[in-house]
């Protein structure tokens, strides 16, 4: 037999557990979501609060980035990970300190525990985008989806800078600053900078082989890239330089920048091959139309001054992004993902030698179904409850998030917990 | 010159490869039009099936050339197989077969 593509895929022993701790984490976040549900109406700078966005925004979301990056990096970049117990320190340090974070800011407290959760968390981002970047060097080429990646990985390093100088200055105040400027431009390095950017780097990858259409709108994404980047730091420099004139300038590049992505997306979804969508796929969909939310939000808070309750639509803007946009994309993306390195971790040895399910066998689809649709109307149910400020509206929104995140939890372990068996291949 | 066996056999393989689906696309590669060519030589008990991916990236690209090995081993035991992965001419969607671009459109599963 004479192979010529090589199998860089990283052992699954240390990407799975990536998901079973995100997973976990969601579910815990919903918990402590709905038993507090009163924050969701009240002013957004709040322990709690600031409890809450950590254990999402690190525990579940940077999580179960992490997990799928180290599977797809390998991929992308076709060169094998550099380390892999780097990999397990990563998780392990990033499991502690988000715990460590959110228990400090859940009880107010600002004292060793903080900044231990500060060192850990910036220790685990660093070995994380040490380890990207030696791979990278590995093989060191260059395309659009490395280039949102790696510009990504930036700006979460800035990020936890960030957040460390943050916590060291809550403890020791050594520095004095601005701390709500402070907090805004952390949010939108994260955020923006982040999240939006490898989000933007990872589906450039995946969703040409999903959709069958390899014919991307590169000049847009390239517009995107400049736009995004050149928004963050306008607006980092409108923010810490208090040229508050850039802000606007800001706002509306990075507008401009991510709705030329979305066109990118939809180009392709229109362009699309494979003209039947999976589950997986139709999740993601909803969630791109999502994102056309805070884009809405900013320009309104912006541009127009209008404020929407206590929580208002500064708050709404990271609520609709993280929840709307982010974690649907998620829960959309983790069943494309997910069943594959299962499914290469059980099946592997078995290929062409005896009939195997197929991956998507491996997902229990009715559950799925039902988390497609909770997620979705729950996110609805909330933004409205928040908006109209209504207890009713933000408490079920809440409840179908919290049966959605159960929902996914138990099928994100029915996959990691599969065994082998024979299947007849189904229809 | 093929002689009739290699010709029949050919076509036999092409029936088989058939078996070998893309887990994602949920189409077998023959009518994905992945397989761009199958030598054999009866003399030498040698077959030879080149084929691409549809992307360089695509993760499943062992996974698949597993399976065609298997899968020609398993009705050709005392064939010897040799797979080889190519990337000229670049896959494309206009290589996709009638079948192939029915299962796309939501009909029936071309496997």
């Amino acid at each position: 037999m004479n192979l010529q593509a090589s199998n860089n895929a990283p052992s699954a022993a240390i990407v799975l557990p990536y998901y079973g701790v995100a997973a976990l984490f969601w579910l815990a976040s919903l918990v402590l979501a709905f038993i507090h549900f009163p924050i969701w109406l009240s002013h957004y700078y709040n322990p709690t609060v600031l409890a809450l966005t950590h254990l999402v925004v690190l525990g579940f979301i940077t999580t179960l980035i992490f997990g799928a990056l180290h599977q797809l990096i390998p991929v992308l970049f076709q060169t094998k990970l550099y380390n892999e117990l780097a990999a397990i320190i990563t998780l392990v340090t990033l499991i502690t300190g988000t715990l460590s974070l959110v228990i400090s800011l859940y009880m107010g407290t600002s004292g060793i525990l903080l900044i231990f959760a500060g060192g850990l968390l910036t220790a685990s981002i660093l070995i994380f985008c040490i380890n990207v970047a030696l791979t990278f060097l590995q093989k060191p080429t260059l395309g659009l989806e490395k280039i949102f990646i790696l510009t990504g990985l930036f700006w979460l390093t800035l990020t936890a800078g960030l957040g460390l100088l943050m916590v060291l200055n809550r403890t020791t105040d050594f520095v004095e600053y601005d701390q709500f400027a402070f907090l805004k431009i952390h949010v939108h390095t994260g955020l923006i900078g982040w999240f939006l950017q490898l989000i933007i780097g990872v589906s450039l990858a995946l969703l040409p082989m999903f959709f069958l259409n390899h014919a991307v709108k590169k000049n847009s994404a390239k517009f995107a890239y400049v736009a995004i980047n050149i928004a963050l730091v306008l607006g980092i420099l409108g923010q810490s330089l208090q040229i508050f004139a850039l802000i606007p300038v800001a706002i509306g590049i990075g507008v401009l920048g991510v709705l030329a992505y979305l066109y990118v997306i939809f180009d392709l979804y229109l362009h699309r091959v494979k003209r039947k969508l999976d589950l997986g796929m139709k999740t993601s969909m909803v969630s791109f139309l999502f994102l056309l939310i805070p884009l809405i939000l900013a320009v309104l808070i912006q541009f127009t001054g209008i404020q929407s309750g206590n929580f208002g639509f500064s708050g709404g803007f990271v609520v609709t992004f993280v929840f709307g946009f982010v974690t649907t994309l998620i829960l959309g993306q983790t069943f494309k993902t997910l069943p594959f390195i299962v499914w290469l971790k059980v099946y592997k040895s078995a290929i062409g030698k005896e009939k195997t399910p197929l991956p998507k066998d491996l997902v229990d689809e009715s559950v799925q179904r039902i988390q497609s649709i909770l997620h979705p109307l729950g996110f609805c149910f909330l933004l409205t409850g928040m908006v109209f400020e209504s207890k009713v509206g933000v408490i079920a929104g809440l409840l179908l998030l919290l049966i959605a995140a159960i929902l996914y939890t138990y099928n994100v372990f029915h996959l990691l917990l599969h065994k082998k068996k024979r299947h007849e291949n189904k229809g | 010159m093929k002689t009739r066996d290699e010709k029949s056999l050919k076509q036999d393989i092409t029936t088989w490869l058939k078996e070998v689906i893309d887990p994602e696309l949920m189409i077998n590669i023959v009518d994905l039009g992945l397989v761009y060519n199958v030598e054999i030589n009866t003399q030498t008990k040698t077959i030879i099936v080149s084929h691409t991916l549809t992307t360089p990236g695509c993760p499943m690209g062992d996974v698949i050339q597993r399976s065609i090995e298997q899968n020609l081993r398993e009705h050709l035991p005392d064939f010897v197989v040799i797979i080889q992965l190519v990337w000229t001419p670049a896959w494309s969607v206009d290589l996709i077969s009638e079948a192939g671009h029915y299962a796309l459109n939501g009909g029936q599963d071309a496997f």
